[in-house]
């Protein structure tokens, strides 16, 4: 047992010495790659020209009088004692030696610019001896005082020429400094900070909008913050509308709760009914077919109140081998008709009012995005439970009649996976990235949108922002007035 | 034979004629039909608004430290679409749904941002920053 402890110490030893050494060869042969590492650059140049060892060095400008103008930094580190070695020289030789390099230790203070105090106390100066063109190899000590302190240092080479400029440039190669790594390049190169995980999720506290939970770090909105996403539908389906996409228009907000490994725990999500031109629809829901029921813990914010659906306890549609929620089965319970059967989609009529849903899904075990979010998932709507209208090419739920399909103008063959589209592959429904300013009654949306029929006709390669509000965009005088 | 010769010469100049014309434009797109109804629609086209992108981010390898961040990317609307935390040193392919029209998107890690140009709907993504050489002797830039 002793000399499994005796061996783990010196194992631990071995560590520790090969981590305390911070260096840097250049041999990434660009200064920009060096930077991201947090290592400073003033007039250098990484270069292969005159390397000193490998294929690469720092190389200054001419060197001048003025130590300002040509200078490297390493990044913050905690120093600890020893050498600092480097190897150094001139790119030739020359008669004067007045050619010195400056070795400064400075502090971090957050007050100042950068983060850079007042210099230690102690520098050093070394004077390039003749041949100057040859590689000279150089050490300093780091100074006691400031040696394996907490406080983080940069070390900083300073290059001078005290004759002025007489077209000598510095090469640097081979740092080697005694210490730790201390500076957090996502982070504008500063200190790294202290870290705290509450949770033990590995996610900082500080990066953590869960700090407290671990099967929760972070949120994101799949259409932006405070941004909709508008879904419009024809309710005649399986017969062809009138196309004005405004029988049923819902706008959604979805935000996804991902845990420290990017995994969907939760969906957050609000919407709001904004029309119904039409009395046909009466429920709506979402569809997803790469998730089971079973996988879903719970969901709240349904409105549910015919009593006609058959729910699990957990939130989700019994009768289904894939997870479905339905939101809400009967819109009359949120919708205020003001307009009579046409809700808020005839302008002169008076505007309806609509209950906002905010609801949440929340799944047993995290899952990847995309089985929630992925292209197989949609929002559909129903009249009768058992006749829904989908997306193009979405899958129906297992409670659609599917003997539907083929009937009238519609045009499904779920053979071919070919689902909700007429003969000439038109839809039931639109999905529009921004609240969507839709039709008037009985209005095409081609004659509202004018760049909306070279978008399709491109196969959507053209006009990709037909909705948005731009001028030559929209004939305003089609569209429902708000 | 000189008829011959003349004939050539002509068919020649004719083909390459067309030929210039057909480099320097585009298909013409289809007449705006007067119905939803009319239109002439690929039996290919999907109808969505929104595309699938990739960002193809290259891990920095040669860190010291490399910390684990959020990294977001925020579409030509100023919405942030995406989240996705990684270390700085890590490749990754990212997946993410934005309004197609998007073709350049900013991509942010800690204090790094960079904007992205999509072509064919895939960017790319490292986290080597844009320096400014201008403290450069000029025969160094």
């Amino acid at each position: 047992m002793k000399n499994i402890s005796l061996l783990s110490a010196l194992l631990l030893l071995a560590f520790s010495s090969s981590a305390q050494t911070v260096s840097n060869d250049y041999e990434s042969g660009n200064r920009s790659v060096d930077i991201a590492n947090c290592w400073a650059f003033g007039g250098f140049s990484v270069s292969t020209s005159g390397a000193l060892v490998g294929s690469s060095s720092a190389r200054s400008g001419s060197l001048n009088n003025n130590p300002a103008s040509f200078w490297l930094q390493s990044p913050w580190l905690l120093l600890a004692s020893g050498d600092i070695t480097l190897t150094t020289a001139l790119n030739s030789n020359d008669g004067s030696n007045g050619y010195q390099m400056i070795v400064s230790f400075i502090p971090y203070d957050a007050n100042a610019s950068f983060g850079q105090g007042t210099p230690f106390a102690t520098t050093y100066t070394y004077n390039y001896s003749s041949p100057h063109s040859s590689a000279q190899s150089t050490n300093f000590a780091i100074p006691a005082a400031i040696a394996n302190s907490s406080t983080p240092y940069k070390v900083m080479l300073n290059f001078v020429s005290l004759a002025g400029n007489r077209n000598r440039r510095a090469l640097v190669d081979n740092w080697s400094i005694p210490g730790t790594y201390y500076a957090d390049p996502a982070a504008n190169c500063l200190p790294q900070q202290n870290i705290t995980d509450s949770d033990g999720d590995g996610v900082d506290d500080n990066n953590d909008e869960y700090p407290n939970d671990p099967e929760r770090a972070y949120r994101f909105y799949l259409n932006g913050p405070g941004n909709f996403t508008s879904m419009a539908f024809e309710d005649l389906y399986p017969a062809r509308g009138d196309y004005d996409f405004n029988d049923f228009v819902l706008d959604m907000s979805l935000a996804a709760v991902v845990n420290a490994d990017n995994e969907l725990k939760d969906v957050e999500g609000r919407m709001v009914v904004r029309a119904l031109g039409g009395d046909l629809i009466r429920g709506f829901g979402v569809h997803m077919p790469l998730l089971s029921p079973a996988e879903v813990a719970s969901v709240t914010g349904q409105v549910l109140s015919t009593g006609d659906l058959n729910i699990a306890a957990n939130g989700t549609e019994n009768g289904q081998s894939n997870a479905v929620i339905i939101f809400c089965d009967d819109v009359n319970a949120i919708v205020n008709r003001a307009g009579g059967a046409f809700h808020n989609s005839i302008s002169s009529n008076p505007r309806g009012s609509s209950d906002t849903i905010d609801f949440s899904m929340t799944l047993v075990n995290a899952v990847a995005l995309e089985r929630v979010f992925g292209q197989e998932s949609g929002i559909f709507v129903f009249k009768q439970r058992s006749q829904e209208i989908h997306f193009a090419n979405k899958q129906p739920t297992d409670l659609m009649d599917q003997s539907i399909f083929g009937t009238g103008d519609d045009d499904s063959d779920p053979a071919a996976n070919r689902y909700f589209v007429t003969e000439n592959n038109l839809p039931w429904a639109l999905e529009v990235p921004m609240r969507f300013a839709y039709p008037e009654e009985k209005e095409d949306i081609i004659g509202a949108y004018l760049n909306f029929a070279n978008w399709a006709q491109s196969n959507g390669s053209a006009s990709q922002d037909w909705y948005l509000d731009l001028p030559g965009y929209r004939d305003n005088s089609k569209l429902f007035q708000e | 034979m000189k008829r011959l010769y003349l004939t050539f010469v002509a068919l020649s100049l004719m083909w390459m004629s067309c030929q210039k014309e057909d480099q320097g434009t585009e298909p013409a797109p289809l007449p705006v039909p007067r119905s939803f109804e009319d239109l002439q629609i690929s039996s290919q086209f999907d109808w969505r608004t929104q595309a699938d992108f990739s960002l193809v981010v290259e891990g920095l390898k040669s860190l010291d430290y490399a910390p684990s961040q959020i990294l977001s990317i925020t579409d030509e609307r100023g919405a942030v679409v995406y989240r996705y935390r990684m270390a700085m040193n890590q490749d990754r392919r990212l997946s993410f749904q934005a309004p197609a029209a998007n073709r350049r998107m900013t991509v942010k890690f800690g204090s790094i941002e960079k904007e992205v140009v999509f072509s064919g709907n895939e960017g790319q993504f490292d986290f080597i920053p844009a320096v400014d050489n201008s403290d450069l002797d000029p025969s160094d830039r």
